[in-house]
């Protein structure tokens, strides 16, 4: 009974033979989204009427509205992660205001990234401006934190409270 | 009626071991003495309830009805049969010295308190309310054994969750850590009784509390953890194969030292080691050596064999997740196990020399410390001046052998008894086990010494931190102790609040899974789940786009029967795979031959991937998942011959070290390489990949993604919601989760 029982056994431990699978036919084949159809992305550009936009704020753009844009503070401030540091291209999306402008003349916006100037624009106008510049990837950190800022060298500081405007934000980030 | 369901779950798996194992302990005659019959009956019992559970789980009628149907069965068996007569039976001890009893119950009371206390408060240790529990709660919803294959945990043996699993169907998690800490008062039992049998009852005694009171044990102790349990069962045969060497050897007590040795199987791969050493030792003493070897082999197998056939079933590999290599198979990778493997045997802590202190009083690294009293462990050496003293240490030497393959503090606890008791016998004077036995239930006693704690570094060790007895009884209600004290818990709420039954998310990590009803795949935990977070990455690393192109030229069109690419270099850097995204052939007017039905596709390694590397996605690839290595191959055979011109081997850079060869077969040849040069291209990659990605895991089941910050691909997956097509649903204790939109190209809105 015993040698019956270890020879089960024995024979039980061949069991564990993987069979290996012979071959596989192609299977259906995908069809990838080729850049030109993939739907228009916004990169890492965060839009004023987006409620994540609150995460990536650093300083002197408002929490919590949901409107399609903003007012700023003087200095305001993002901070977005970028895994790859290439080929990246500053983009803001704002107006400078008829009613702060008659109170400031002209003003100057200067981009930050990482606390290093990447350009400046002067408005002698108010209206809404685009602006948009690649970003040299020295400037950029790969896989870490990025900040973006916009100074104003001239805010507005409204008469009855001290408040410092800047300009109307509607957009600011990074995109490709 | 929470505590009652709880305390009904658990004692009413204890009483079924105890029935079922008075019905054996009735066949081990005089052997043992009247203390000793209820431990081991609780533990051989033990043994064969994992069966029969596992039994009713392969069948799928594992239910709470059928459970309390056979439970009452085995009473009456118990009581018609005289089994439970039979308990109080057999020679009896002399009684233990009054200062010994003394001393013990001071100790043991209070600490079997704050157990009871802390095993019955809602479960909240990280691998109980997470896999052991997981698990049981998924047996309990089916009836039985549930796709195991999705996760190793789940392959695992899994002998003491077959007991959770009575315990959970009537009281749920607390019930099941309750059946554990069990487990641990019946290993107090046998080291007192142990004690005793050698006529140094202190010294059991001193044994026993050493054990009961070292922080480690306290807090696995009162977890849905399995290690006390795999303690209990490694001295419990021990203890039988003592007997057994004691009365002449009666095969009743080699029977159920065999039941134990599989039972250690069964409870934990590691302990399968203490059935070496049984067998080992029966040869050794044994007078009928090939009988009484094949008897404890047999034995030991009825327990074990289960186990192996399900996951040979289930994945072809008897032992997973280990020893893939012997057995490759699609369920875990071979680089996983190496890697994962190699972590275990770290812990974070790089110089050996320090693993002393850190099992002992520190724990932050290896998970728990044992205690300051087992600084003293090398002492315990000097108990080899006796008999017993050298069997102890003998078993130690072979419970510790698994050790250096997992260097956390739990996998010394198998050990921990024949230590403790050898250091017992070692130090065996009255007043200084007594002190000891003070001193270290004085330092493992939760929050006690008040502040001294802060200047210890057992303050960062897995440990008791109170003795939440309002929990324990639900006047705090679960939901809000688990919500104060578990972030994962609340990872597991905030997860079942956002998604609709029966979704899949994908994680890198898991989280309270015995609190939720939805499946997480993490990533790590199974070959399909590793496959899917390559995707993933792929959408965000461009080390794994396929950027990188290998082009063979050949002089003139071929007419093709068989095309094969093998790897050609050893990858000197560890873990660098073979990758191929898409291998493409080319006819001789420039056109892609077209991927036909009859094609036969090969790899090797990794057979059951090679799909990937001919389905035409970016974000797929076939991968070897092990290091490359001179040999490996992907192969094409053709239902009619080809044409080729050219072949593309479209790859990564994350495998930098890789180089390929060519090789054809010719329509009536051989298989012959083809001597050309390939020409290697970086290419830009023209695929929107993160996008790519969330496609092909919706594609693949996966409706939600769980990251975090800190973990990879977190902070991009919220950074970049659009590009990935998802939207971010729930947020909580640093976890977000994000469902996968269904994908729309432009054209069809």
């Amino acid at each position: 009974m015993v040698r019956t029982a270890v020879a089960a056994l024995l024979l039980f431990c061949t069991t564990a033979c993987v069979t290996m699978p012979e071959s596989y036919a192609p299977p259906v084949q995908r069809k990838p989204a080729l850049s030109e159809d993939a739907p228009v992305t916004s990169g890492g550009i965060l839009r004023m009427d987006q409620v994540e936009t609150d995460a990536y704020i650093l300083q002197d753009i408002p929490k919590g509205d949901t409107g399609p844009w903003r007012w700023t503070g003087a200095r305001p401030t993002i901070r977005l992660y970028l895994t790859a540091i290439t080929d990246y291209k500053v983009r803001v999306e704002y107006t400078v205001a008829e009613v702060t402008f008659k109170t400031t003349g002209p003003v100057t916006l200067r981009f930050f990234v990482n606390d290093e100037l990447l350009s400046e624009q002067r408005h002698d106008r108010p209206g809404t401006f685009t602006f948009e510049k690649p970003v040299p990837y020295k400037m950029l950190k790969a896989n870490n934190d990025n900040d973006l800022a916009v100074e104003v060298d001239k805010p507005y500081v409204a008469e009855r409270d001290g408040a410092k405007l800047g300009f109307i934000l509607t957009a600011i980030g990074f995109v490709r | 009626m929470q505590p009652l369901a709880i305390l009904f779950g658990f004692a009413f798996t204890v009483a079924f071991c105890c029935l079922l194992g008075s019905l054996a302990v009735a066949r081990l005659g005089e052997t043992l003495h009247r203390e000793e019959r209820w431990p081991f009956a609780f533990l051989i019992g033990s043994a064969m309830l994992s069966g029969v559970i596992f039994l009713l789980c392969a069948i799928h009628r594992a239910r709470w009805y059928v459970l309390l149907a056979l439970g009452a069965a085995t009473a009456a068996w118990a009581w018609k049969s005289g089994a439970l007569r039979n308990m109080k039976k057999g020679p009896s001890f002399d009684p233990l010295p009054r200062s010994s009893t003394i001393v013990f119950l001071l100790l043991f009371v209070p600490f079997s308190f704050a157990y009871w206390a802390n095993s019955m408060a809602p479960e909240i240790s990280p691998d109980g309310s997470s896999y052991h529990l997981g698990w049981v709660k998924r047996y309990a919803e089916a009836g039985g054994f549930q796709g195991s294959e999705t996760s190793m945990y789940g392959l695992l043996s899994q002998g003491v969750e077959m007991l959770f699993l009575s315990a959970f169907l009537f009281g749920k998690h607390s019930a099941a850590a309750m059946v554990h800490w069990a487990f641990l008062l019946d290993l107090v039992w046998l080291l007192v009784c142990f004690g005793r049998r050698i006529d140094k009852p202190f010294a059991g005694v001193a044994a026993a509390m050493f054990v009961y009171a070292s922080p480690v044990v306290c807090i696995d102790g009162s977890s849905a953890y399995i290690d006390l349990a795999t303690a209990a069962i490694s001295f419990g045969l021990f203890y039988l194969l003592y007997l057994w060497d004691l009365h002449g050897k009666p095969r009743s007590l080699l029977i159920a030292a065999g039941l134990l040795g599989g039972f250690a199987y069964a409870a934990k791969y590691t302990v399968a080691i203490m059935a070496v050493w049984a067998a080992l030792f029966v040869l050794w003493r044994s007078r009928d050596k090939f009988r009484d070897v094949a008897v404890i082999c047999v034995m030991t197998s009825v327990l074990a064999a289960p186990w192996m056939i399900r996951n040979a079933v289930l994945t072809g590999n008897p032992m997973s997740p280990f020893f893939n290599r012997l057995f490759p198979n699609p369920t875990i990778h071979i680089l996983f196990e190496q890697q994962y493997s190699e972590w275990l045997r770290e812990y974070g802590v790089t110089n050996k020399w320090d693993l002393p202190l850190e099992v002992t009083i520190r724990g932050a690294k290896t998970t728990g410390a044992l205690g300051y009293v087992f600084l003293l462990t090398p002492l315990a050496l000097l108990a080899a001046r006796r008999r017993e003293g050298r069997m102890l240490l003998f078993a130690a030497l072979f419970a510790l052998a698994p050790y250096p393959m997992n260097v956390g503090t739990r996998f010394l606890l198998p050990a921990l008894p024949f230590v403790a008791t050898a250091l017992a016998m070692a130090l065996d004077r009255k007043l200084l086990l007594a002190s000891l036995m003070i001193a270290h239930s004085f330092l493992g006693w939760p929050n006690w010494p008040p502040g001294l704690l802060r200047y210890s570094e057992l303050q960062h060790s897995w440990r008791w931190v109170g003795i939440p007895w309002k929990a324990a009884l639900r006047i705090e209600t679960e939901d809000g102790f688990l919500r104060r004290r578990s972030d994962s818990y609340q990872v597991a709420r905030m997860v079942d609040a956002s998604t609709e039954p029966g979704a899949r998310i994908l994680g890198q990590n898991g989280y309270s899974e015995s609190y939720s009803d939805r499946e997480v795949l993490v990533s790590y935990q199974s070959a399909p789940n590793e496959v899917l977070m390559d995707i993933f990455y792929t959408g965000i690393d461009d080390a794994r786009w396929p950027r990188l192109l290998w082009i063979y030229k050949l002089p003139q069109p071929q007419s093709i029967r068989r095309l094969r690419v093998v790897q050609t270099e050893k990858t000197e850097v560890g873990g660098e795979q073979w990758n191929i995204t898409e291998l493409r052939l080319f006819g001789p007017n420039g056109v892609e031959i077209p991927r036909d039905p009859s094609w036969k596709l090969r790899a090797n390694p990794n057979p059951w991937d090679v799909q990937l590397a001919f389905d035409n996605s970016p974000v797929t690839r076939w991968r070897s998942w092990q290091t490359a290595a001179p040999g490996m191959y992907l192969e094409a055979e053709f239902g009619t011959p080809q044409t080729v011109l050219r072949v593309e081997v479209h790859t990564s850079w994350d495998n930098p070290h890789c180089r390929t060869k060519l090789m054809i077969e010719r329509e009536g040849g051989t298989l012959e390489e083809v001597k050309i040069q390939a020409e290697l291209s970086d290419v830009k990659s023209p695929y929107w990949m993160r996008r790519e990605a969330s496609r092909e895991l919706l594609d693949r089941g996966v409706q939600y993604l769980l990251l975090g910050p800190d973990e990879y691909g977190g902070k991009d997956l919220l950074s970049a919601q659009q590009e990935w097509g998802v939207k971010r649903v729930g947020e909580e204790s640093g976890r977000w989760l994000f469902k996968i939109e269904p994908y729309e190209p432009k054209d069809s809105k």
